[in-house]
């Protein structure tokens, strides 16, 4: 009876290792599927790749050597990371789980705590971490760490207090020691569980280092999150997409060297209990509903893949303007989405509704307030929003990827962008900074930066991010950091720091910033819109440079991280810059959009897709 | 000194026990009360009774898995009867619990070396004694199988060998094979036998089978319940045990008189 019960197992396990080797390719298969529909759904919706790109911009992308490089290099830095935080979580956690195991105190006092570590928001703290560990590999290690290790904790802890109290008493039967009922009881038993923690650890071990990196990667050979963080403000989201893959790819690896070590710490038993589980029993009548499924969906994928590669015969039909053809006779209304919080940036704007110029001209304007990553560019090429604040830069990128945006009004003149150090210590020029090897804190993916590079060559300079706000450059009196003229010199200030500044467009890059932008097409349907818009502005940024103070009030309330002393400050250092050398406010000159653009291409920022006229940029009355 | 024999001379070694006066309460819930029983070396006994009544507390208390609340246990072996002991080292006694209680990640051989591991007897001398073990419960095929791998019988007999593996001079077994199905059920009763006469040890078996009860005990004592009591010790002599047995009149008019003796236990009247 017994040789006949092995047999069946026997035979089972051969079925079951046959089917293995069918459903290995399946994960493939299903991956393959989604990118499939992926595709045909970006060709069939007309998705601009600045929404979504499709899987083929994606492979396009990851084509081109320049990318592979970056990608490449981003893998192994961001691997390393998680694999260390990993490790550390992994060490820790195994010693943390089995003091509080054995330890009843500590499990009543500290355990509960140990929760906490699971809820901390690290978007938050990840900055404060370059602090506390350092830039680079260390403090986007730590964020890892503390991303993963509860899991560790927990399964470790759960393992251990959950041991078979029917074993404990053979091992007391037989007079084990405490010694011996550790080594040949606890750990075994405990052990299947802790590889469980362990492999969730390792998933999360990688979102842990990216969103470290997101935030505190250096700079030179950028680590994914880096990468991410740069291309989704130049708005590249194919590149974003490819190292999204590759942290997955980072992930998968790290989660197969634990199962895999996993299998050989516990052996052939555990293996033989898994297999139980995953062995789904396949029934004729579920074989039958598998078999029709697949039909089924070989049919849709096929039919939208023909739909998706048809010719298109019609024009897609584009959104229309929600508000564009109204009566003359009332207010049109219309929005503006910011892209950061009430501040003096946008005081002229703030200054016209608060003064009613908008509706002086026939407009009904509301202002939408930003904030980090609003995608305000976005939202115009998509026409979701029918005004919205960018970069010139970014229209200048976003048109080259077929996006009909135009710039209507420049708030700033002059870039408002610069590089402080503190007074005591500061160089005598911007080259003088650039050729010194200091410590530099920027934004991820900033594009003077690359400019910097090619103006003033090689630097010896040491790339750190900015995000972690000025705690490290009040710290490091060594440090340069790259600011907004209207802000962290005006937070500085306020605290008695003084700085010296650098513009950056010192070095001849200089584009309109806080530019007012619309979709290219409102301007060819409503061009008495874009005029009425346009004065709208020009009144209201002539009105508050005259007097601020109502308005910076208002300000100080809609934005209460900033008092009223600190936005008249901020208006006090931006004011030259956003006056600059025009003869009027808000005008943009195709000379200096041609300069741009030149210097963009240099760059290498350009997408060859679509040409980009200079002219067709700004709108001009 | 009697324990110095290297001869496997076990009906000398065999422990015999006294029980006087053995009471066990949980908290105020009286299990036993007043024990009196003497089981001498070499012997097999059986518990039985109503589920509830005591049985397996009896043989806990025996093993010492739990601390009577009053009364005595007495050991002694029968080349020294008169030295009387109060405590048996894990070498001299052997557990055998309802479940088989094997280690998952171990093998059988692993599993049933175990003892000898905890005792710290090198893996040699361990191997083999292991093997002669699985041997007798005819394991031999799967010395290298995890206990997913086995039968429920299997499981049961690699349980016995883990528990013969240290030549004990008294086996508690608590419901052995009081999940396995009748044939299986009976095999590894007369496997059991076998083992019984071959190790010369002192036995004693809790079952709720009362053919069972027959086929293998010596004595076989009735338990009452509320509380737990000895209401009947029977004494159960055949000449022969073989499967045969349990189709003679004898072996059923055992089996009814125990019947009716358990029958009085749970105050049931024929």
């Amino acid at each position: 009876m017994s040789l006949s019960t092995n047999e069946e197992e026997a035979q089972n396990s051969v079925t079951s290792s046959n089917r293995v080797r069918i459903a290995v390719p399946a994960p493939l298969v299903g991956a393959l599927l989604l990118c499939l529909f992926w595709e045909n759904a970006t060709r069939i919706f007309d998705i601009p790749s600045y929404v979504l790109p499709a899987p083929s911009d994606i492979f396009n992308a990851v084509l081109a050597s320049d990318n592979q490089r970056l990608l490449f290099y981003a893998t192994i830095q961001t691997g390393s990371a998680a694999a260390l935080g990993f490790i550390i979580a992994a060490v820790v956690g195994i010693l943390l789980g089995t003091l509080l195991a054995s330890v009843r105190i500590l499990r009543r006092g500290v355990y509960p705590l140990a929760n906490l570590l699971q809820m901390v928001p690290i978007i938050a703290i990840a900055p404060l971490l370059n602090i506390w560990f350092g830039y680079g590999i260390v403090g986007v290690a730590a964020s890892a760490t503390i991303v993963s290790i509860f899991p560790v904790i927990a399964n470790t802890v759960d393992g251990l207090r959950s041991i078979d109290p029917h074993l404990i008493e053979l091992f007391n039967v037989y007079g084990a020691n405490s010694k011996q009922r550790w080594r040949l009881l606890e750990i075994p038993a405990a052990l299947p569980q802790i590889f469980t923690g362990l492999r969730v650890a390792a998933g999360l071990a990688v979102i842990g280092a990216v969103v470290g990196e997101l935030v505190s990667g250096v700079l030179t050979d950028p680590p994914i999150g880096a990468v991410i963080a740069s291309n989704l403000r130049t708005s590249k989201l194919e590149i974003v997409f490819a190292a999204i893959a590759c942290s997955a790819i980072v992930g998968f690896s790290l989660f197969g060297l634990v199962s895999w070590c996993g299998q050989r710490f516990m052996g052939r038993w555990n293996s033989s209990q898994q297999r139980e589980v995953l062995d789904d029993k396949l029934t004729p009548d579920s074989e039958r509903k598998e078999r029709y499924l697949i039909i089924f969906i070989t049919t849709i994928s096929l039919v939208l893949t023909i739909i998706a590669f048809l010719p298109k015969t019609t024009q897609s039909r584009s959104k229309e303007i929600l508000s564009s053809h109204r009566d003359r006779t009332e207010l049109t209304s219309v929005s503006l989405q910011l892209n950061w919080l009430p501040e003096p940036e946008f005081g002229g704007i703030y200054e016209a509704k608060r003064l009613g110029f908008d509706r002086e001209e026939g407009i009904d304007l509301q202002i939408i307030a930003g904030g980090p990553g609003t995608p305000s560019g976005q939202l115009v090429a998509q026409k979701k929003i029918e005004f919205a604040v960018v970069d010139s830069t970014q229209i200048i990128s976003m048109r080259a990827k077929g996006a009909g945006l135009i710039g209507i009004y420049a708030s700033f003149n002059k870039d408002p962008r610069g590089i402080i150090t503190h007074t005591k210590n500061a160089p005598s020029s911007l080259e003088t900074l650039w050729h010194s090897n200091r410590m530099m804190a920027v934004e991820p993916g900033s594009i003077f930066m690359k400019w910097l590079s090619h103006k003033y060559g090689e630097s010896q300079l040491t790339w750190v991010s900015t995000t972690g706000g000025l705690s490290q450059f009040k710290l490091d009196p060594l440090l340069a950091q790259s600011v907004f003229v209207f802000s962290e010199p005006v937070i500085l200030k306020l605290q008695g720091i003084e700085t010296r500044l650098f513009p950056i467009s010192d070095s001849g890059y200089n584009p309109y910033a806080v530019v007012v932008a619309t979709h290219e097409d409102l301007n060819t349907q409503n061009p008495r819109l874009i005029n009425a818009m346009n004065k709208v502005l020009r009144r209201g940024w002539s009105s508050y440079l005259k007097n601020s103070v109502p308005t910076n009030r208002l300000l100080s309330k809609l934005n209460t991280s900033m008092s009223f002393e600190a936005m008249e400050l901020a208006l006090r250092f931006a004011k030259p810059f956003i006056i600059g050398d025009s003869e009027h406010l808000g005008e943009m000159k195709l000379n200096r959009w041609r300069k741009l653009k030149t210097q963009l291409s240099t760059l290498g920022l350009l997408d060859a897709a679509h040409e980009v006229k200079a002219s067709d940029c700004f709108w001009q009355p | 000194m009697a324990t110095n024999h290297t001869e496997p001379m076990q009906t000398a070694d065999a422990i015999g026990i006294e029980i006087t006066d053995l009471s066990k309460s949980f908290g105020s819930r009286q299990i036993l009360n007043n024990i009196r029983l003497n089981i001498t070396p070499g012997s097999f006994h059986i518990f039985i009774g109503p589920s509830g009544c005591g049985k397996t507390t009896l043989l806990r208390l025996i093993g010492g898995l739990e601390i009577p609340n009053t009364g005595e246990l007495a050991f002694h072996t029968q080349s020294a009867s008169e030295d009387k002991r109060n405590k048996l080292s894990p070498s001299e006694m052997s557990y055998g619990f309802q479940e088989p209680r094997l280690l998952p990640w171990r093998t059988v051989k692993d599993n049933v070396g175990l003892p000898l591991e905890l005792s710290g007897m090198s893996i040699e001398e361990a191997h083999q004694l292991v093997d002669e073990v699985l041997g007798k419960v005819s394991l031999d095929d799967a010395t290298d199988l995890y206990p997913s791998q086995l039968s429920g019988g299997m499981k049961m007999r690699a349980a016995i060998a883990r528990a013969l593996v240290t030549k004990p001079k008294l086996l508690l077994l608590d419901e052995p094979f009081g999940a396995l199905d009748e044939i299986t059920k009976n095999r590894l009763d007369d496997e059991l036998l076998e083992l019984w006469k071959n190790f010369k040890m002192t036995v004693i078996l809790v079952t709720h089978s009362l053919s069972e009860a027959v086929y293998l005990g010596q004595h076989i004592h009735v338990l009452a319940s509320m509380p737990g009591r000895i209401e009947k010790s029977l004494d159960v002599s055949f000449q022969e045990r073989t499967p045969q047995l349990r189709l003679t009149t004898e072996f059923t008019h055992k089996v009814a008189e125990a019947h009716k003796w358990l029958q009085r236990a749970e105050g049931v009247h024929a």
